[in-house]
């Protein structure tokens, strides 16, 4: 167990290594998603649900706005200096960083909306289990609910004070 | 004064004459308003009848507590004698002045009064050559047309010996002998010595040799002038045909002529061996010349009597007939020895000591302290005179007609622990193997007592002392409280009976009983076996679905028509075979098709509704796939609700997986956009 603890912990080391090393060798790129990306990866912190829904909602949107500009420094001169004139103009950065708004409405309206169908679904999910559950009872009497003690042949046992 | 009592006697008379007649089988008529007490054969009562072509005739209404001889009913109608009494008709009439069912049997003609009707006395004193060549003549020609097909008649007696209104008795006729268990209605005269030591309904069925003797007497009061058994009573005529034999009481008073006097000696037997025949005598009227030996019991007489109760004894078996009279003074002279010393010192014969032992042991070893004096009693009643009858606290009865003795205790509600001692104990076949050691006749008793002792081991309906009743007496109608206003004799009456019940307003609640079990048990083996283990289940279902196959298999196999009362009856019960079925629209629909059956009296109709084993399995498939499914959704609303109320972000993550999969969708939709225009441009 240890073993295997300390094999992963090289991989981890190695892989962290190689993206450091890669991050490094496109340092533009680097520099333009992580200034771009910055309210994603705020999101990553504070986005306390476990499959972290939201922060994903977040930055598929963050992505789509860093994109064009990621798009524009690729095209012309992969370079920090082009990175950080991108950087520098602030409607760059409002842009993308309203794309991470965007996500954040997205996540907000859409979520909302959709907990308060699932919740009437559910509800409504109970009336009709009722009417069910009574429609057996009728037909099948008292003792399908499994809450009387019944006999072999699966009637009540006071059936045998008839008897 | 004479004058006043007669009123009231015209006036009860008048008042039965108006009772309505009673019909059998529809022509018959019998006439409860016009008795004929001369004909009674004891409790067997005797009215007019008119045949079905409206000639005379005269009915005998069987009693109750007694069985009828139906068993001998076919064997003496094939009799061919015209002193016989012919049988027109038999079966069960509703006897209106009673208000319930009874046997009757019908006989054509008017056979005049009986023969002792015509002097106080008992004897008649008629001449000789009237006698033989006319009344014992129709005597003889009727008793051996019985013998002829295997009957014996086992009621001949001047009571029962008819004049057929002839005024010189060339139309005598023999009285009948069906109504009631043979020699129910003879007197201890006209019995032999065991037969009339036994209880009136118990003397077993009577022998060929029985009515030669009874004939005997007969013919012997017809001739003789003064009553021989005059000033005797049954006791004593029973102690001095023991102690001087028959014909020495029928001759005691008065010298018969020559010529009859060894007929007498050979009808008056005591010894059945050395008894005529009826060949005998038919050989005799030929002219014929034959033997007769007076016939003594080989039975020992000390010279040294034993006293018992005050009074002298000689003879082991006079002695015998007297202890049942004190059982304990019976256990004091057994303790004191002095009944062993007689038998060793004064007897002398080594049988009766041994018998004795048998006996004493016998009784110490069946007995609990309470009955020991009763049953020493018995078992040395056997062991002093084993032709004798059995005698056990107040009973005196031949096991053969143990069956009549249990129906009489059960119709006059009288305690039958005594019966279930009697087939519980070595009783009978204590005294069976007694009489066969000492060369007397013996039928099938001990057999028919072992499988009596089989049935009161069994405590369930259908066995018990019910069972006995029926067994060891097959002619017996069905005794059963539900049943005590009609005859039931075949499972073919019960349903017609039951059918009369079910419109009762007070019938009982359900229709069977020990004793119906019983009878269809002995009677009706085949319909009621089948479904015995349900009927006697203690699950009403099952014994309602019984009763319906048992009823419905009769009715199919008897052809009986409608029963609407059973039917309805049953209908009363249906509810709980409808309610087997758990899905409720199918007890709907049941009971709708019950309803609409019931009304028909068809029973197997009823019975086809719920002959449905495939479709109770079905439905109680359904029923548990219900349940599950019941369970299921139970299971689903409690984890619901509880979501529900306490999950406060119920849905949300739901939503934001969808949110994410917009987003997505967007994003990636918005990067291929800007890609479409960029490499476009």
């Amino acid at each position: 167990m240890a073993a295997k603890k300390k094999k992963n912990s090289f991989k981890y080391r190695v892989l962290l290594a190689a993206a450091f090393m890669t991050s490094v060798a496109i340092l533009a790129t680097t520099v333009l998603f992580f200034i771009g990306m910055l309210p994603s990866i705020i999101a990553r912190f504070v986005d306390r649900s476990a499959q972290k829904t939201r922060t994903l909602t977040i930055t598929f949107m963050n992505l789509a706005a860093v994109f064009p500009f990621w798009y524009q420094l690729v095209q012309k001169d992969h370079d920090l200096a082009h990175t950080l004139e991108i950087l520098t103009d602030p409607l760059n950065i409002v842009i993308m960083y309203s794309g991470a708004l965007v996500g954040y409405l997205i996540d907000w309206g859409l979520s909302g909306i959709i907990a308060t169908m699932m919740v009437q679904k559910g509800y409504s999910r109970l009336k009709q289990i009722a009417k069910m559950q009574q429609e057996l009872i009728v037909r099948w009497g008292e003792e399908v609910t499994g809450e009387l003690p019944l006999d072999r042949y699966g009637f009540p046992e006071k059936r045998k004070e008839e008897t | 004064m004479a004058q006043q009592d007669d009123k009231p006697k015209e006036k009860e008379k008048a008042t039965t004459s108006t009772v309505a007649e009673v019909t059998l089988k529809g022509d018959i008529k019998i006439f409860p308003g016009k008795p004929l007490p001369f004909l009674d054969r004891g409790t067997a009562k005797a009215y007019e009848a008119e045949t079905k072509n409206g000639g005379k005739g005269y009915a005998l209404v069987c009693p109750d507590n007694l069985v009828p001889r139906l068993n001998i009913v076919h064997k003496y109608m094939n009799a061919m004698s015209s002193s016989l009494q012919k049988i027109a008709a038999s079966g069960v009439v509703e006897w209106t002045p009673e208000r319930k069912e009874k046997y009757v049997f019908i006989y054509e003609g008017f056979p005049g009064k009986p023969l002792s009707s015509m002097k106080e006395i008992k004897s008649l004193g008629l001449k000789l050559d009237l006698v033989l060549n006319s009344i014992f003549l129709n005597l003889v020609d009727a008793i051996a047309a019985l013998h002829d097909r295997g009957v014996a008649h086992g009621n001949i007696c001047l009571e029962n010996i008819l004049d057929g209104e002839s005024k010189n008795f060339e139309n005598v006729q023999l009285g009948e002998c069906l109504s009631v268990p043979s020699g129910f209605a003879q007197s201890a005269l006209y019995e032999t010595i065991e037969r009339s030591l036994a209880n009136p309904h118990v003397k077993g069925e009577a022998t060929n040799a029985d009515d030669i003797y009874a004939l005997g007497v007969s013919l012997a009061l017809m001739i003789a002038p003064h009553d021989f058994s005059e000033g005797m009573n049954r006791e004593e005529i029973i102690l001095h045909k023991l102690e001087h034999g028959t014909f020495n009481l029928v001759t005691s008073r008065d010298r018969f002529p020559g010529q009859i006097i060894e007929v007498l000696r050979g009808l008056l037997s005591d010894d059945i061996a050395t008894r005529w025949t009826i060949w005998d005598i038919k050989e005799w009227l030929d002219g014929r010349r034959v033997t007769a030996k007076q016939g003594s019991r080989p039975v020992p007489k000390s010279t040294r009597p034993i006293e018992f109760k005050k009074k002298k004894y000689f003879r082991p078996d006079v002695l015998a007939m007297q202890l049942y009279k004190d059982p304990s003074a019976t256990v004091e002279m057994v303790e004191t020895g002095e009944l062993y010393l007689w038998l060793n010192r004064a007897i002398q014969v080594k049988e009766y000591e041994e018998r004795y032992e048998n006996a004493v042991e016998l009784a110490k070893r069946n007995s609990s302290g309470a009955n020991y004096a009763e049953r020493l009693v018995c078992y040395l009643t056997m062991a002093l005179a084993p032709s004798f009858p059995v005698f056990y606290k107040g009973h005196v009865f031949f096991p053969e007609h143990f069956g009549h003795l249990l129906v009489d205790a059960i119709v006059s509600e009288k305690d039958l622990n005594v019966f279930v001692e009697i087939i519980q104990g070595e009783i009978v076949p204590h005294w069976a193997s007694g009489r066969y050691n000492a060369g007397f006749p013996l039928g099938e008793e001990p057999g028919k007592f072992e499988s009596c002792r089989m049935y009161l081991l069994q405590k369930s309906a259908g066995f018990g002392l019910e069972r006995c009743a029926y067994f060891l007496s097959p002619s017996a109608r069905c005794l059963s409280d539900k049943l005590k206003q009609y005859y039931v004799r075949s499972s073919k009456d019960l349903l017609i009976a039951l059918n009369g019940i079910g419109a009762e307003k007070s019938k009982p609640a359900w229709f069977f009983d020990r004793h119906i079990v019983a009878y269809l048990f002995m009677h009706d083996r085949q319909a009621i076996e089948a479904f015995s283990a349900d009927l006697m289940s203690d699950e009403r279902h099952r014994q309602i679905s019984a009763a319906i196959k048992i009823f419905s298999k009769v009715q199919q196999r008897e052809k009986i028509h409608a029963l609407p009362n059973l039917s309805l009856w049953i209908g009363e019960h249906l509810d709980v075979l409808t309610n087997r079925y758990h899905d409720r629209e199918r007890r709907k629909s049941t009971k709708a098709e019950v309803d609409r059956v019931k009304a028909k009296g068809d029973l197997t109709l009823l019975a086809e509704i719920f002959n449905n084993a495939k479709q109770i399995q079905d439905d109680t498939k359904l029923f548990a796939i219900a349940m599950d499914q019941f369970q299921r959704l139970r299971n689903e609303h409690a984890r619901l609700s509880k979501e529900l109320e306490t999950n406060k972000s119920y849905g949300k993550s739901t939503g934001q997986q969808i949110s994410t999969m917009v987003s997505g969708g967007i994003a990636g939709l918005v990067i291929l956009i800007y890609l479409f225009f960029m490499i476009a441009v």
